[in-house]
């Protein structure tokens, strides 16, 4: 057994050299050959503190912080992998795994779109859930699922991963385009092709002043009547109205046509939702003010729509009102400008 | 058997007879390999190359300093220092372990540690060339008139390791700005490795800063041993940007 080192003849058998302690024979699998690789994602941090160091202005020893196991985990590669995987696929392309998750990637990005484009429809739903699904799939196979020992603990983190990431499906478009809101059609209107429970896209900030006409369908927050025990309650839930009278107008309803200044408007323009049909009403539109028709959920049994819930729901001030519906989303066959 | 005995340099040397079939893949064939890919500057592969050859013999030295200098290469210092360290647990207190681990924290900037470690790794028996060429770097790297002192003695040392440890010597000579001193090492190694993309990509380089004409043949000569090679490409096209006042001021 000759060392390698040294080229001490030792003696048969002997598993480190007697004169210089180097390792004689090693069985391949005792020991690990392959180095141990940095994540592409620390190169810019190491090098900003190379160049620190460099400049003197961070000592030369690495500063340890004795810091508790549970800080020290989040910091570890898998939960950064994790972090990272907010975009889907990120943290595998920085690690060059990308081949890994490609065909999840693929799949992912087809549900997303499909979803989008089936919005407003319980299939568009069905499909964006997939592609959640499949978004947490991608991001615990990074590397957390295989640091977790038990079941219980990778379903734990498979559910939290999904809520994280419902909640920054949720909110992270309302964030990209903060305009771009959307809302089901709460009344028919057959002259712009819109029926009751359609889809529609609305566009916020708008100068809804100078742009707000007469038959605009808006997007608003309405108060919903609805009765408990014969106790009217008040509650609020995102609809689409249509725009019929405009501040100072003399707004009135008889015989279920809407009359604005004494002239009655086309029904198949301006319909008057079904709980109004059978009121008579007269009101002076307030200033900075609209009167929105909609289907508002006025369920209070027992209880009679008078003028004072009319008002209450239907004038609407100008400051209330989200956003303006242009386009039919749902259903898929009258997909189109609103004109 | 010296390590470089197997490597095919050109044109150079009387010819061997070419063995028939598949070559045995064993852990010769992939330190070879590994020289092969270093020689051409792809180090990941060279990195990979050296795994399989510790896969197949553990205790093969060489592959063990050739990991850790490929991890230098590719920038991951702090990892070839834990790698060096593992390394040292085969081969305690090897000079060139502790000259690597001297060089990585060099590169990391971690100058207290790579001196203590290159004072270390001299205060040895057996010194290699590459424990000198570690001590030059972190001698350079203190703007310390020594350091030349130091590749030389690294060069008269390197025996039939010659052409390697100049090669290295003219990396560091050009990374610290002497570009003349370079060229001449870079002309002796080309010699011996005329397929050397690496090679050729350094002398392009020292003549492109030193504003020779033929720094753009160079690099084109170490883009067709190495096509595509993005570091090469990058250094043509600064090559060739350069206008009259880069020409005239040599930048």
């Amino acid at each position: 057994m000759r060392c390698e080192r040294c080229k001490f003849e030792n003696i048969p058998g002997q598993k480190t050299c007697i004169k210089c302690g180097s390792a004689l024979e090693i069985k391949p699998a005792a020991i690990n050959v392959h180095p141990l690789r940095m994540s592409k994602w620390k190169k810019p941090f190491r090098n900003l503190l190379r160049l620190m160091r460099k400049g003197k202005v961070v000592p030369q020893e690495n500063i340890k912080l004795h810091c508790p196991p549970w800080i020290r985990n989040i910091f570890s590669d898998s939960f950064l992998g994790l972090f990272l995987s907010i975009i889907p696929g990120f943290a595998h392309f920085l690690q060059n795994r990308f081949r890994e998750i490609r065909w999840h990637l693929l799949a992912w990005l087809i549900l997303l779109l499909s979803g989008l484009f089936l919005y407003g429809s319980a299939a568009g739903f069905i499909c964006l859930g997939l592609a959640i699904g499949i978004h947490a799939g991608i991001a615990v196979q990074y590397g957390i699922i295989k640091d977790l020992a038990n079941l219980r603990e990778k379903i734990i983190t498979v559910v939290l991963v999904l809520i994280a990431l419902t909640f920054i499906y949720r909110f992270i478009p309302r964030i990209l385009f903060s305009n771009l809101t959307g809302g089901y059609s709460s009344l028919s209107v057959p002259y712009y092709k819109v029926k009751a429970g359609d889809y529609l896209l609305a566009w916020g900030g708008l100068h809804q002043e100078t742009l707000l006409t007469r038959g605009s369908l808006v997007l608003i927050h309405p108060v919903t009547l609805t009765s408990h025990g014969g106790r009217v309650t008040e509650s609020r839930k995102k609809v689409i109205g249509q725009i019929v009278g405009l501040a100072g107008e003399q707004l009135e309803i008889q015989n279920g046509l809407f009359i604005i200044d004494g002239q009655q408007l086309d029904s198949d323009r301006y319909p008057v939702p079904r709980w109004l049909q059978k009121v008579s009403f007269s009101a002076k539109i307030p200033d900075n003010s609209y009167f929105v028709s909609a289907r508002y959920n006025v369920a209070a049994y027992g209880v009679k729509i008078d003028a004072s819930h009319i008002r209450q729901v239907c004038l609407v001030k100008a400051g209330d009102i989200e956003a303006k519906a242009f386009m039919r989303w749902w259903p898929l066959s009258k997909r189109g400008f609103i004109r | 058997m010296d390590r470089f005995s197997q490597l095919e340099f050109g044109e150079v040397g009387p010819e061997r007879k070419r063995p028939h079939g598949e070559p045995v893949r064993d852990a010769a064939y992939f330190h070879k390999e590994a020289l092969k890919y270093w020689l051409a500057g792809d180090f990941e592969p060279a990195l990979q190359n050296y795994s399989r050859v510790l896969e197949r013999n553990s205790t093969f030295f060489d592959a063990w300093v050739g990991q850790v200098l490929m991890l230098i290469e590719l920038g991951e210092y702090r990892e070839a220092v834990v790698w060096a360290d593992k390394a040292l647990e085969l081969f305690p207190e090897h000079p060139e372990l502790l000259a690597v681990k001297a060089l990585a924290c060099c590169r990391d900037a971690k100058m207290q540690k790579a001196i203590a470690y290159s004072d270390n790794s001299i205060s040895k028996e057996n010194i290699t060339s590459r424990v000198w060429l570690a001590r030059a770097e972190v001698l350079l790297n203190r703007k310390s008139s020594i350091a030349e002192n130091c590749i030389s003695k690294a060069i008269s040392i390197a025996g039939n390791m010659a052409p390697i440890t100049k090669l290295e010597a003219a990396r560091l000579l050009r990374k610290k700005g002497h570009y003349s001193a370079a060229i001449g090492h870079l002309n002796d190694v080309i010699k011996v490795f005329p397929k050397s993309a690496l090679a050729w990509y350094e002398l392009g380089c020292c003549q492109a800063k030193l504003g020779r004409s033929e720094a753009k043949v160079t690099l084109e000569q170490s883009l067709r041993l190495r096509p595509g090679w993005d570091r090469a490409e990058a250094a043509l096209a600064k090559c060739s940007k350069r206008g009259f006042f880069g020409k005239l001021f040599r930048r």
